[in-house]
């Protein structure tokens, strides 16, 4: 551990809390030392576009708030009284314990007391999120993994029916815009969307539902592939993996075009509504387009994305083939496991004939920064955090917050999903942009 | 013109919706145009001679690899064609040598990646008949007879 992470962009494995957040009427219980769960709290939900802490989670949550003693004698007792005050306490119907370093490190056997209250017939499960496990993408993960072994039990499939792993709750700022869009795609083409997170996503009853999908769909570079294939060996059920944020035009066809042929939609069918996706999106695309024709001049020609692989090649795509720029270095921050990263790089040196960004996989924002520095590019547009805003006014460039953390944006149900979202995506650019010079 | 020249790129045709150095500044003597012309004899230019339509009709015809336009909001329709358009908004750019770099810069930028126009091809119509473009770019003109 002899690096250090400047300006992070993601936080410890415990952050998995937010996904519990995320669930409709579901209830995280944490065991794990004070302070844990409102910096998460703070890092991942308010100053990520000030998403607010909803109905379970914030300042508020139900935890043991381990500390010296705990550590030295252990806090199992604790634990159990503080999940029975719970179930008296809080109205909720999941509920879910996430272990935090401490209680992990001095071997407090949470798996075990977790089972118990389970077998009394409450509908609680344990997920092991001790901070060295990994980045908060993969408490995400954790979460969700762990709700699905110790809950969900086979049922009957229902056909049409699509689990959709994808934007991660809170962490991805835009994750339930996005999702709302994702079902109004899917539902377009004639499937039964499980959204599980966010508004009218069903809550627990959702859940219950996982087994019975006709396939599950991974929409991200790599977040959510765990659960698709925990799902694949313990139902059987298929899934489809789509690695790049659908936005804008080519995108959005491409990614529905891709579930049609999974899923089997009838092609009359998934074509008609493409078409009338497209004629809307080419409608406001041709009078935007004079907007880019004629400015052409006066505006930033390249751009930088510093975000998650997802995000990145799904803007530098829409950027690159939609509305002609040119891209200059790209960062991927996520820390995707090494399994995915031959295929991201893959996903930004086909961005379009002869044109192939240089990337960088990094966390650290002074790496990102000392690249910057040094490069060529002047005045850039750069999209990414909050954290970015400085380096981009140190080049002259333009900046866009896309990514967590921010706090430059209030953002509630706003989408960078499908055709609309790539709209709105140039609308908030260039709107930013137009803002410095008007 | 001559700096497109000076960056290597072959001129097609050019034309001037409005010159007129007399009207604009009273004084013949302002005609920029005509000393250039006259130094380069081959140097294919036109004022004030066709209407939009028959210039997007032209376009369709002679198919170059880029234009450059001063009139606002007609970039969008050539663009339509999927030739390269350039909305030349600040003509004083390419002046000077560092002008002349960035104005090729610009070019070749635009040139590596003309998306608006490859998709605007794609998807967005026209609003002139199938039958004016099948026809000569000139034919509306009166003649003698």
């Amino acid at each position: 551990m002899s690096d250090m992470i400047e300006h992070p962009r993601h936080l410890c494995a415990l952050g998995g809390q937010q996904t519990v957040v995320a669930i409709e009427r579901a209830i995280p219980i944490l065991h794990a030392g004070p302070g844990c769960g409102y910096k998460l709290h703070t890092g991942l939900g308010a100053c990520n576009g000030f998403q607010g802490g909803g109905y379970s989670g914030g300042a508020a949550m139900v935890g043991t708030n381990m500390g010296e003693r705990e550590v030295v004698f252990g806090d199992e007792d604790r634990l159990r009284s503080v999940i029975d005050g719970a179930f008296k306490v809080m109205d909720g119907d999941l509920f879910v314990v996430l272990s935090g370093c401490t209680s992990e490190l001095v071997g407090d056997d949470t798996e075990h007391i977790v089972a118990d209250f389970r077998r009394q017939g409450v509908p609680i499960v344990y997920a092991a999120t001790g901070g060295f496990r990994g980045n908060s993408l993969v408490g995400h993960e954790i979460v969700v993994n762990a709700i699905i072994d110790q809950l969900l039990k086979p049922t009957e499939k229902i056909p049409g029916l699509v689990n959709v792993w994808s934007s991660v709750p809170f962490q991805d700022t835009f994750w339930a815009g996005n999702l709302a869009s994702v079902r109004e795609l899917l539902w377009g083409l004639g499937l039964k969307p499980n959204i599980l997170f966010g508004p009218n996503s069903g809550g627990l009853e959702a859940w219950r539902k996982i087994p019975a999908a006709q396939f599950n769909l991974v929409l991200s570079s790599w977040t959510g592939v765990s659960i698709a294939r925990n799902l694949s060996e313990r139902f059987g059920t298929p899934w489809l993996h789509y690695p790049t944020l659908p936005i804008g035009g080519l995108e959005t066809s491409r990614f529905l075009q891709t579930v049609a042929e999974f899923a089997r939609v009838d092609a009359s069918h998934t074509d008609n509504y493409l078409k009338r996706q497209e004629a809307s999106f080419h409608y406001f695309y041709e009078r935007m387009s004079e907007f880019f024709l004629e400015f052409r001049w006066g505006l930033p020609g390249r751009f930088v994305t510093i975000a998650d692989a997802y995000y990145g090649i799904g803007i530098s795509r829409l950027l690159t083939n939609e509305f002609g720029l040119l891209p200059s270095h790209q960062f991927v921050t996520d820390d995707p496991p090494e399994e995915f990263r031959a295929g991201i790089l893959a996903g930004y040196s086909q961005i379009c004939p002869g044109v192939s960004p240089d990337v960088t996989f990094t966390s650290d924002s002074g790496e990102v920064r000392q690249s910057l520095r040094s490069s060529a590019t002047s005045a850039p547009i750069i999209l990414g955090s909050g954290w970015d805003r400085d380096i981009a006014h140190e080049l002259g460039g333009s900046h866009l917050s896309i990514a967590g953390p921010m706090t430059d944006r209030l953002v509630t149900s706003c989408s960078y999903l499908g055709y609309n979202g790539g709209l709105r995506l140039i609308e908030d650019l260039y709107s930013s942009i137009l803002a410095t010079v008007q | 013109m001559s700096v497109l020249q000076d960056l290597g790129i072959g001129l097609v045709g050019s034309c001037m919706f409005h010159h007129d150095s007399k009207l604009d500044h009273g004084d013949p003597t302002g005609d920029t145009l005509h000393p250039v012309a006259k130094l380069q004899a081959r140097l294919p230019y036109s004022v004030c001679n066709k209407q939009f339509y028959e210039l997007f009709n032209l376009l369709r015809k002679l198919k170059p690899d880029l234009v450059l336009i001063r009139h606002p909001s007609l970039t969008l329709s050539s663009a339509k064609l999927g030739i390269p358009a350039i909305f030349v908004d600040d003509e004083h750019i390419g002046l000077g040598y560092r002008g002349l770099i960035r104005y090729g810069r610009l070019i070749g930028d635009w040139l590596s990646n003309p998306a608006i126009e490859r998709n605007l091809l794609q998807h967005s119509a026209s609003p002139y008949t199938s039958w004016w473009l099948d026809q000569a770019p000139f034919s509306l003109l009166g003649g003698e007879a």
